[in-house]
């Protein structure tokens, strides 16, 4: 799993990518996101994008939730989540 | 494929899943297909553009045009581990969430709305100065690579207002 953060708001916002991508797709929202009052982090999953060398991954639904997860940072806060199919 | 994962994460990590906005979602219990297209899915997951190919055309028919096919196949093969692929397929064509969907969450879903009529009456009008075998439609994945779905995406293609005047058909 590769994150890639942008913005620095106390918001968090996960997103996620279509299915056959990464998260590159989303590159032209990019510049239009609130910044401010968000922090997005862009999430490719095992086996995609820059994650595409999944190493050891069962590219199974509990390991790639936990991947997220993961990613959100571990002080427990709340986060939206925002995916595509 | 994403969507079940953050389906998943919402309803086993409820307290830090504010919210969940999906785009163009696939069901949450999976297609539902059946054993033999999940293993001509799977074969494709692992296979060659023109596997792909014929498997997007055969399950997107006229909605993507030859520029989007050919992007699709080429984000395909530069960002995705084909066993992912694979993966992605039993999750999202035959297991979806199971008995797991059901809890309650502020969720949207935005979907996009099929022009039916106008593609499909392209490819009807067409298809109706054809032969009733080749109005009929591929019923099962044994028929990709045969004359299915190229052939129906010819005959959309060929059935462009721009084209008319030369379509073949």
């Amino acid at each position: 799993m590769q994150t890639n953060l942008l913005g620095i708001g106390p918001r968090r916002v996960v997103v996620l990518h279509d299915w056959l991508c990464d998260t590159s797709t989303w590159a032209p929202a990019r510049p239009y996101l609130d910044t401010e009052t968000f922090t997005w982090a862009f999430v490719d999953l095992r086996g995609y994008g820059a994650a595409r060398d999944g190493g050891a991954a069962t590219f199974t639904v509990e390991e790639a939730a936990g991947d997220v997860l993961a990613a959100t940072g571990s002080d427990g806060g709340a986060f939206p989540s925002l995916a595509t199919r | 494929m994403s969507t079940i994962v953050a389906l998943h994460l919402a309803q086993t990590s409820a307290a830090r899943v504010e919210r969940v906005v999906l785009t163009t979602p696939p069901p949450p219990k999976g297609f539902g297909y059946d054993a033999a297209t999940h293993a001509r899915l799977q074969e494709v997951a692992r296979g060659d553009d023109t596997q792909r190919a014929r498997a997007l055309a055969f399950m997107l028919g006229d909605r993507l045009g030859p520029e989007w096919l050919r992007f699709k196949l080429a984000r395909w093969r530069e960002t995705s581990d084909p066993d992912a692929v694979a993966a992605d397929v039993t999750l999202a064509a035959a297991d979806g969430l199971g008995a797991a969907v059901g809890a309650s969450f502020p969720r949207q879903a935005a979907i996009g709305r099929r022009r039916k009529k106008a593609a499909w009456a392209r490819t009807e009008r067409c298809m109706d100065r054809n032969t009733s075998s080749q109005k009929r439609r591929p019923s099962s994945p044994a028929s990709w690579g045969r004359k299915g779905p190229e052939h129906r995406h010819r005959r959309a293609r060929d059935c462009a207002p721009a084209e008319r005047s030369q379509c073949p058909i």
